[in-house]
């Protein structure tokens, strides 16, 4: 799936239409969506009122693991410590943190800008256990700016909302009204008719 | 009949055209420095404009007709979320400002939707103490022309619309429409939205003329600039004021950034050389702005009078 190949602005006021395009292009922008949503289709009729949102969001990147970011050595047989070293600064911050919590400050220490230690009794299991702890998991991140974004596009009055979001998809109603069923079964017609040849 | 104009240029010898200004009987209204520049809104007699142009010739500084200046515009935004806000309605407020208007922002605290739309009392008598009602509004011509009458049908100044569709006619209530200036999420500075934002000014000037031909028909007692230039003479504290325009100039008063309770008595009191006080040629009220001062001028038909 191409990043937006399938952008559709829909509402029976075709200038408000128009505009409300700009407006997500402007937020999907801002908060750097572009290549994470695949197909984007929005329907909006102010006379209902009703605001339908349905996206496919494209596959990102995997979950950040400390074994993605450093090599994990226990050193000599007779020292007791796991050694970290170091092949991706960028999430060191995150990785600290976390060592801190799990292990105690007392036992992390950092003799060198890319070596981290952690003196343990059993170095072996830690060493096994910290290859896949995640350290950062892109795709959290993207769904919070998903959601910041569609709280931006959606008309602001349009409070009382509904939402289906899998991993892959997200399927978003919104109104001042309560909202009805039909609705939520145009937005699924809609879902369905995104996904097809795909 | 004085004209009102902006002067920009350098802050070197810029004294020179707030004496000339002073001899001339016109009223120097702001001035802001902006590190070497410095922009003064002025009113000059018209028939002396020509001495004005030689003098900002002589200094390199440019003069223009600033049709907006001494007047106190709200612009009104349905909340204050980022749904309208940096962009559009802080950016039709600033546009405002550089053709000489005094502009407010606010939000309202339940503007949004259709149905659920309103405006509070308070928000309504703050916007009645301005002389123009600027309403940022939407995509939809729908909501436009069916719904958000709401918020501007009991307002008492003119209140001007702008929204994306074209309309043929300015919706209900609405004193005028300028179109293609609604939701847009970017700052406002392709042609089209530059084009928008220059009728918006152009509408808000016609409007503010008709409404000074309405006042000229029975004549305020005595201009607004006048009883800024007494009150800047005659009260120093406002000199003390952090505020860039300490007193907000309107079409029909003025708004003095000073507190009502402590400083009633003292606005009232403020002579005129003709020997009337202020007390009796204008209305000193609370200001619903913080615990500002609103001056009303009385006209004519009740004084009797024009100093």
């Amino acid at each position: 799936m191409l990043p937006l190949e399938v952008f559709r602005v829909e509402s029976p006021d075709k200038t408000g239409a128009e505009s409300y395009e700009s407006v997500i292009r402007d937020v999907l922008a801002d908060l750097e969506l572009t290549t994470v949503l695949g197909r984007l289709w929005i329907h909006i009729d102010p006379t209902e009122p009703v605001f339908i949102f349905c996206a496919l969001i494209r596959t990102g990147l995997p979950p950040i693991c400390v074994k993605d970011m450093a090599d994990i050595s226990t050193g000599m047989q007779s020292a007791k410590q796991v050694e970290l070293k170091l092949t991706n600064e960028e999430h060191v911050s995150t990785l600290l943190n976390i060592l801190w919590i799990e292990y105690g400050r007392e036992n992390v220490s950092q003799p060198e800008r890319n070596v981290i230690t952690i003196d343990t009794e059993n170095k072996n299991e830690v060493a096994e256990n910290l290859a896949d702890v995640v350290i950062a998991d892109p795709r959290k991140e993207i769904e919070s700016r998903l959601a910041d974004a569609l709280l931006r596009i959606t008309p602001e009055g349009f409070r009382v909302r509904h939402h289906v979001s899998t991993g892959s998809e997200m399927l978003f109603v919104a109104s001042e009204d309560p909202i009805k069923p039909e609705w939520i079964k145009k937005a699924e017609d809609m879902m369905n008719q995104l996904k097809e040849d795909l | 009949m004085l004209e009102p104009i902006m002067y920009e240029g350098g802050v070197f010898k810029h004294n020179l055209v707030i004496e000339l200004i002073e001899d001339l009987g016109g009223y120097v209204l702001q001035t802001n420095f902006m590190q070497t520049e410095v922009m003064i809104q002025m009113l000059c007699p018209h028939e002396d404009i020509s001495m004005l142009e030689d003098l900002a010739k002589e200094l390199r500084a440019k003069i223009t007709r600033a049709p907006l200046t001494g007047t106190d515009i709200i612009v009104i935004a349905p909340t204050l979320a980022y749904h309208h806000l940096p962009h559009h309605a802080c950016d039709v407020a600033e546009y405002m400002r550089r053709f000489g208007a005094n502009t407010t922002l606010i939000g309202l605290a339940r503007g949004v939707g259709r149905r659920i739309a309103q405006i509070s009392a308070k928000e309504r008598a703050l916007a009645n103490e301005h002389d123009l009602a600027v309403f940022t509004l939407g995509n939809f011509e729908d909501c436009m022309i069916n719904k958000k009458y709401v918020l501007y049908k009991d307002l008492d100044v003119p209140c001007i619309i702008t929204g994306t569709p074209e309309l043929q006619k300015p919706p209900m209530y609405a004193k005028d429409y300028v179109g293609h200036l609604g939701r847009i999420a970017h700052r406002l500075k392709l042609e089209n939205e530059l084009d928008a934002l220059d009728r918006l000014v152009e509408t808000v000037g016609k409007t503010l003329d008709e409404q000074r031909i309405e006042i000229s028909k029975d004549p305020l007692t005595t201009h607004p600039a006048r009883i800024m230039k007494e009150i800047k003479e005659q009260i120093p504290e406002i000199n003390k004021s952090l505020s860039p325009a300490p007193i907000t100039l309107q079409l029909m008063g003025a708004r003095v950034k000073l507190s009502y309770p402590q400083y009633k008595e003292a606005i009232e009191n403020i002579t005129f050389e003709e020997g009337a006080t202020l007390g009796e040629i204008a209305k000193v009220l609370p200001s619903g702005v913080r615990d500002y001062i609103l001056i009303r001028i009385l006209p004519k038909s009740v004084t009797g009078f024009v100093i």
